[in-house]
């Protein structure tokens, strides 16, 4: 009896099992198109080919808009903004943005929208569009206690946080930041919380507590290593370098500056460049290094004639 | 609990479920069986096991691009395989490789006396297989009675001899083609023989365009010196038209005379140099010609003989993509693949570290 048991079970099993996925429907030729074009415009992000990247996007909105997919054309959108950003167009990406976010208006595309608003504050920012970020936090503060995403949510306290600090409101925006670091712990997120940590990192020094902002650029540093992130690497070492500086542990803050102001120079990254050698001139006169000083100097003024050139 | 230390109506109860269940197994069984059987009749059927299969063989230079269980065209059809590839002893002078292949029913019955085993090339990668040609003339090769073989034809004898089982078959004489890859060799070798003609005859045209050159620039000279000429024809015509109305005063002057005698042997000189450089033109065109004519008519050959090639890549490359989409679905290995590559695409965002310019 069991023996029989144990064979129907298993040839129930095996023809159970052994069903395979029927295959799709085909997609549609134009929606493949559109997706292959946004996919191939994502690499492209990716890999910072911002000029070619920017083309793609476009494509893909246009060809999202033709399926009348508002979600799709809002995506492109968005990432058509983005990439204008890193090409330095902040009034156009705006522009964008404001597109995007008036076809996620739908509340079926909540976190898209706040997707959109969050990029608006970035660009705000960088602008020193003030009143528009003013009366953006405004409007957006309220809202925010109704996020689901912790992610999304992060993101938006990183924002609020460095707002608050660049009005000097230092306590307000300690706080921030530790409920935004909280949120993207919650979300999983290592690069919002590698930010927060530099952020904070950033907070401590402005509040001269070197001690404590060396320990946030180290944790930082640490996360963005993991991460493989460049520029957060640059930044951190940048950061810990000019912490030590102020903590006069000249040394160490030497080799921090000269080793970030390597990676800018890499980066071809003139204007962190340039801030990074005014540190390192600052160390190396602090500890009587006359000639290097000069020499560093000397690259600071070919940087500056250099970019007045591309001006 | 032993089944004795059960109650009679649950015995009987367990007893009557035993015997669905035995029922069941019964029945799924034959069900197996049955479709076994199917599949392996089908599978008979398909691949010809039930059909009558006549040993032929050849002889040919080079085993290269054939192997056993290659299969044997007739006319397109799959009309059999090759069942043995032998060399053949060292003492023997004719031939150097052993063929026997089997042909099945009913294309066996195509082969006559004066049907061919044509080994023609493949594909790009040195394979070869054995076509054999339908017969036209003569007797063919297996004699049939009521479905049973009853003789072969014997060329030597012109009559049939019995058949059995034991025989090797019937000799089908080869037309042996060599591999794709060495006439291909033989057609890079034409080009490469013509080659040294290309470059001779753009020598040639380089130096009868200087020659031409040349020309032009003595018929321009010849032209300036023909000015004052035709300057002193008006002038004689002029005066012929006078009073005194003959040439006797106005003969042409002794350099006129020279310079035009002069012009007339360099201009025929000039013009049978051209006529000698147009001969060793047209002579080393028309070689040029000649051999691309052999070129083309080569890759015409080749064309020809592997029409089906560039199909069936095709259809090779179709069937694999497919097989992988079937493995990428497939309950044990769908989870081996990654995910699908159109993925939606999504927004891009990240945090913002402060200070960035």
């Amino acid at each position: 009896m069991r023996v029989h048991c144990g064979f129907v079970l298993v040839l129930s099993l095996m023809f159970a099992g052994c069903s395979s996925r029927k295959p799709p429907p085909p997609v549609p030729v134009a929606m493949n198109v559109a997706q292959r074009t946004a996919a191939q415009a994502t690499k492209l992000s990716e890999s910072q080919n911002w000029g070619a990247a920017a083309r793609e996007w476009q494509l893909a909105a246009d060809r999202y808009a033709a399926l009348n997919d508002r979600a799709g054309e809002a995506v492109a959108l968005h990432n058509l903004a983005q990439v204008r950003k890193e090409l330095g167009a902040l009034d156009e990406a705006h522009k964008i943005l404001e597109q995007a976010a008036k076809l996620n208006e739908d509340p079926a595309h909540a976190n898209e929208w706040w997707r959109n608003q969050i990029a608006l504050l970035q660009v705000e920012a960088l602008s020193k569009q003030t009143e528009a970020l003013k009366s953006r936090f405004e409007k957006l503060t309220p809202m925010a206690a109704r996020l689901a995403d912790s992610s999304l949510r992060g993101l938006f306290l990183n924002e609020l946080g460095l707002w608050q600090q660049s009005e000097g409101d230092l306590e307000k925006a300690s706080e921030t930041f530790r409920q935004a670091e909280q949120n993207f712990r919650a979300a999983r997120d290592e690069l919002g919380m590698a930010t927060v940590l530099a952020n904070q990192a950033r907070l401590a020094q402005q509040r001269q507590n070197y001690s404590e902002a060396i320990i946030a650029w180290r944790a930082a540093l640490t996360k963005f290593e993991k991460l493989g992130d460049v520029r957060g690497i640059a930044r951190a070492l940048a950061g810990e370098g000019r912490a030590r500086l102020s903590e006069k542990d000249l040394p160490a803050a030497e080799a921090l500056l000269r080793r970030a102001s390597r990676n800018y120079r890499t980066m071809r990254a003139k204007e962190e460049l340039e801030s990074t050698l005014n540190a390192l001139v600052e160390c190396l006169v602090a500890q009587d290094k006359k000639s290097e000083a000069e020499s560093v100097r000397a690259e600071l003024v070919a940087l500056q004639k250099s970019s007045s050139k591309v001006d | 609990m032993a089944i004795q230390d059960l109650t009679p109506q649950l015995r009987t109860r367990l007893g009557r479920l035993e015997r669905l269940v035995g029922l069941f197994v019964m029945l799924a069984t034959l069900l197996l069986l049955f479709g076994l059987g199917y599949y392996v009749y089908q599978t008979a059927q398909r691949k010809g096991w039930f059909l009558k299969k006549m040993p032929y063989y050849t002889f040919v230079r080079n085993a290269a691009g054939l192997k056993v269980g290659d299969k044997v065209k007739l006319m397109g059809f799959d009309a059999g395989e090759i069942i043995e590839i032998t060399a053949q002893p060292p003492d023997d002078v004719y031939f150097n490789v052993y063929v026997r292949f089997r042909v099945k029913e009913p294309y066996y019955g195509y082969l006559w006396e004066d049907s061919r085993a044509k080994v023609a090339a493949g594909d790009f990668l040195g394979n070869r297989y054995i076509e054999v040609t339908k017969g036209t003339n003569g007797s063919s090769t297996y004699r049939e009675e009521n479905g049973v073989i009853t003789g072969i034809w014997d060329d030597k004898t012109g009559t049939y001899q019995p058949f059995s089982k034991q025989n090797k078959g019937y000799w089908l004489h080869v037309v042996e083609s060599p591999a794709l890859g060495e006439r291909l060799e033989k057609v890079v070798s034409a080009v490469e023989a013509a080659l040294p003609d290309f470059l001779a005859l753009t020598n040639k045209l380089n130096n009868v365009l200087t020659r031409v050159g040349q020309i032009t620039q003595h018929a321009d000279e010849l032209l300036v010196n023909a000015q004052p000429i035709v300057t002193n024809f008006a002038l004689i015509t002029a005066n012929l038209s006078g009073p005194k109305g003959s040439l006797g005063e106005w003969l042409f002057p002794t350099n006129i005379n020279l310079q035009l005698q002069n012009t007339l042997v360099s201009a025929q000189a000039t013009l049978t140099s051209a006529e000698t450089n147009l001969n060793a033109l047209s002579g080393s065109f028309l070689a040029s010609l000649e051999n691309v004519a052999t070129m083309t008519s080569n890759l015409n050959a080749q064309v020809q003989a592997n029409g089906l090639v560039l199909t069936e890549i095709s259809e090779l490359i179709v069937h694999t993509d497919e097989m992988v989409q079937g493995l990428k679905r497939h309950w044990l290995l769908k989870s081996s693949f990654g995910a699908s590559t159109n993925a939606p695409a999504r927004s891009i965002l990240q945090p913002r570290l402060g200070g960035e310019k």
